[in-house]
């Protein structure tokens, strides 16, 4: 009986040294994510986004203003190159009014520079109407919502909402946007859709490799009992 | 037995359910706070020295160059946001006589930490004043599992305070 656990937790320890090593290394980054900025470090690994799929499950929406885009992708908003929210459900559209970009979303008006410099998010609180449907801009440069329960003229300094039955308008309309654009687009929303602590955590537990790696680990752990029971036996026999 | 531990296990699932969304639109909680009659809201700036003090405040650059505001002659009314882990949380805050009145959560986005809407949470705030360094004048205690929501909230009074200071100095 001696022999044959001393068998088994020699054999069963060189096996598991190395998932020992590894486990309480990753375990530890994981309790310091935070710290280590793990969360907010994106993988840039082409073969690792495309093992996790990260990639828009529609394709991109935009809206064109004087040269300049607004892009949707996926749930992820764009602005002449640069991410300007996350979680949107749907863009609007966007208009250029007196040096300033006016983009519309999810019940939301975003004013902009051109150097996507964010000046002012407006929601209901600043009385963006409820259902908004489009933007656009009249003849007089005014910014003209269509909404749920009508039309809306603002002036967005002061903040002024007039209602109307219904107001002429351009409206910002979805165009098609220029390959360019959209590839460099869809190289930064995979360069941030999966984080270090993600695939680290994934590996921790073996859902790296799916279920069968999950099942992989809780072995190992069977392993790490073996030798918990086995060691402490073999100490408790010697003694 | 089986049916306590039924009931329990439904109060965690319908109050996971519940956890994630907008629990009070931001114009409601400004027509709450004026009576239905909401001044017509002002804004301040985020001029350079605002800025750096903002900065030292939350931990980081503001990503706006104004803020609205609604300001009745005797408070103010503040909807800001911060990121709590990945997602911004959207509060709003009561500031009278340079002291916090009030606070709601009305916006979260994550997925953990959303017992910060809960009055034992954010009556914590009430009455509170920055001292020194633009901190608050007292501790506010974390609820375990949400320290990042607890610290985004505090950041958040911090900042209500220090806008509302500013724009009364005016």
């Amino acid at each position: 009986m001696f022999s044959l656990f001393q068998k088994l937790h020699k054999k069963f320890g060189v096996f598991s040294a190395l998932f020992v090593i590894f486990l309480a290394l990753s375990g530890i980054l994981l309790n310091h994510s935070q710290q280590l900025n793990l969360n907010s470090n994106y993988i840039q690994t082409e073969w690792l986004l495309d093992l996790y799929q990260i990639k828009p499950t529609s394709d991109p929406v935009g809206f064109n203003s004087s040269d300049v885009w607004s892009v949707q992708i996926g749930e992820r908003l764009y602005f002449n190159g640069n991410e300007i929210a996350k979680d949107v459900s749907e863009l609007k559209g966007l208009v250029h009014i007196d040096d300033m970009y006016v983009m519309a979303y999810d019940g939301q008006l975003t004013l902009l520079t051109s150097e996507a410099e964010i000046i002012e998010n407006m929601s209901g609180a600043a009385g963006v109407p409820a259902g908004m449907q489009a933007i656009g801009f009249d003849e007089q440069a005014n910014v003209v919502i269509k909404a749920a329960h009508g039309y809306y003229r603002v002036n967005l300094d002061e903040l002024e909402w007039k209602e109307f039955d219904y107001l002429d308008a351009t409206w910002s309309e979805p165009a098609l946007v220029p390959e360019n654009i959209k590839s460099s687009l869809l190289k930064k929303y995979r360069g941030s859709g999966l984080t270090t602590e993600r695939v680290l955590l994934d590996f921790h537990s073996g859902r790296i490799v799916g279920q069968w790696g999950v099942f992989f680990v809780d072995f190992i752990a069977i392993l790490f009992l073996v030798l918990a029971i086995t060691g402490v036996w073999l100490w408790w026999a010697r003694k | 037995m089986i049916k306590n531990i039924l009931i329990f296990s439904l109060i965690l699932v319908s109050n996971f359910a519940y956890a994630k969304g907008v629990y009070l639109e931001p114009e409601q909680f400004i027509a709450q706070t004026f009576a239905n009659n909401p001044p017509k809201p002002d804004k301040i700036w985020i001029k350079k020295e605002l800025k750096e003090e903002i900065k030292n405040i939350l931990g980081h650059d503001i990503n706006v160059v104004r803020i609205r505001y609604w300001n009745d002659g005797s408070k103010t009314a503040w909807i800001l946001e911060e990121i709590g882990r990945d997602k911004p949380i959207t509060v709003g805050f009561v500031v009278k006589g340079q002291k916090i009145e009030q606070v709601n959560v009305l916006v979260f986005r994550e997925s953990r930490g959303w017992e910060v809407k809960y009055p034992f949470f954010t009556d914590q705030f009430k009455n509170s004043s920055l001292i020194e360094d633009n901190q608050l004048d007292r501790n506010i205690d974390g609820i375990s599992g949400a320290t990042l929501s607890v610290n985004a909230l505090t950041k958040l009074a911090r900042l209500a305070l220090y806008l509302d200071a500013q724009v009364n100095k005016q």
